[in-house]
């Protein structure tokens, strides 16, 4: 494609300034409206069909459970977060004592023990996400979101 | 010692072609790298996870494609957003959207060009009754629904589109998150 050669051997020339100045305003514009594709991925939350708002009453409610409590201290935007009643700083953290719970109650023969994400509704959703994501992480694929308090 | 100058006059005109060659590439590099992806009109910064599978498009042929529930950010002149990293309670600003249909926090249409008047829980209760196959049980829908939730947005607002998801029937229910790839693995691994 790229060759060159003498006026003599092309008796035709072309002319190619506008073809130059059409691929510069192609460039300017792809170039001005390029962002690169974020990659997608999803994280399956199936929601039970025989609990919630379909489920019939809890008659003998099971108080073992690893609740992640999440809460939005409004004067500082921080996010609090418990597990259970225990403040819980870092992810690590909340990973390593999760996976120690999770422990406990395996030996105990108790292999179905969800983990709760109860969060406020003010809580940002990448918040709940970075738990989930905790929880994936450590192999804790039994998640539950808690039904929202009447009135919130 | 006497220097003899040669008269020399070159024609000098730039040779244009290899320009253009790389002109050409650069333009299918760029029209290639374009994402012109339909993401259904609303803008979403979604939350970045690790642990994400990657969003291959699982449904059987008699399938119908899921429904995307945009959770999103809409007023550009907010100055806590910033970007999805900040943190918006402002309702107002909030919207669900679908299909480019608009509705409130609270489930309630906004008009646009799009709307069908419909509130949000009559209308997954439209998008459910198209896949009750589970004669036995026909509350229960098979139609899958992504959250395709804003990393900013409240979980309010999440848990609100969740809950109208069981309402009414829907449980296939997955969530969007952005993949954030560590060197040397794969999404899904």
């Amino acid at each position: 494609m790229a060759g060159g050669g003498n006026d003599e051997d092309n008796p035709v020339p072309l002319n190619v300034t506008p073809l130059i100045d059409i691929i510069f305003c192609l460039i300017i514009f792809f170039m001005c409206s390029f962002h690169f594709k974020q990659l997608e991925g999803k994280i399956d939350s199936w929601l039970p069909k025989d609990k919630g708002v379909h489920g019939t009453p809890v008659s003998n409610p099971v108080l073992e459970e690893m609740r992640v409590i999440m809460t939005l201290d409004k004067d500082t935007n921080a996010i609090v977060r418990k597990l259970g009643a225990r403040p819980i700083e870092t992810d690590q953290e909340l990973g390593d004592l999760l996976v120690a719970m999770d422990g406990d109650f395996k030996k105990l023969g108790k292999n179905d023990i969800p983990v709760i994400i109860d969060a406020d509704v003010h809580v940002p959703w990448r918040e709940v996400i970075n738990v989930m994501n905790i929880c994936k992480h450590n192999s804790l694929e039994k998640i539950e979101f808690a039904s929202p308090m009447p009135g919130r | 010692v006497p220097v003899k100058q040669v008269a020399a006059q070159e024609n000098i005109s730039p040779n244009l072609i290899p320009m253009v060659d790389i002109m050409f590439l650069l333009l299918l590099f760029f029209m290639l790298g374009a994402d012109m992806g339909q993401r259904e009109l609303e803008e979403v910064k979604l939350p970045i996870a690790t642990d994400v599978k990657e969003d291959k498009d699982s449904s059987t042929p008699k399938a119908l494609p899921r429904v995307n529930v945009n959770v999103y950010h809409d007023d550009a002149k907010c100055t806590n957003y910033k970007g999805g990293e900040g943190i918006c309670t402002e309702e107002s600003h909030w919207k669900i959207g679908i299909h480019g249909q608009s509705w409130d926090h609270f489930g309630n249409p906004v008009p646009n060009e799009n709307t069908t008047g419909k509130i949000l829980h009559d209308y997954l209760v439209g998008e459910a009754d198209l896949e009750r196959t589970d004669t036995t049980n026909l509350t229960v829908s098979e139609r899958r629904v992504m959250i395709r939730a804003d990393a900013a947005s409240l979980y309010g607002y999440v848990q609100r589109v969740m809950n109208v998801c069981a309402e009414v029937g829907i449980y296939k229910v997955e969530i969007g998150a952005a993949a954030k790839v560590v060197a040397g693995e794969q999404i899904g691994e």
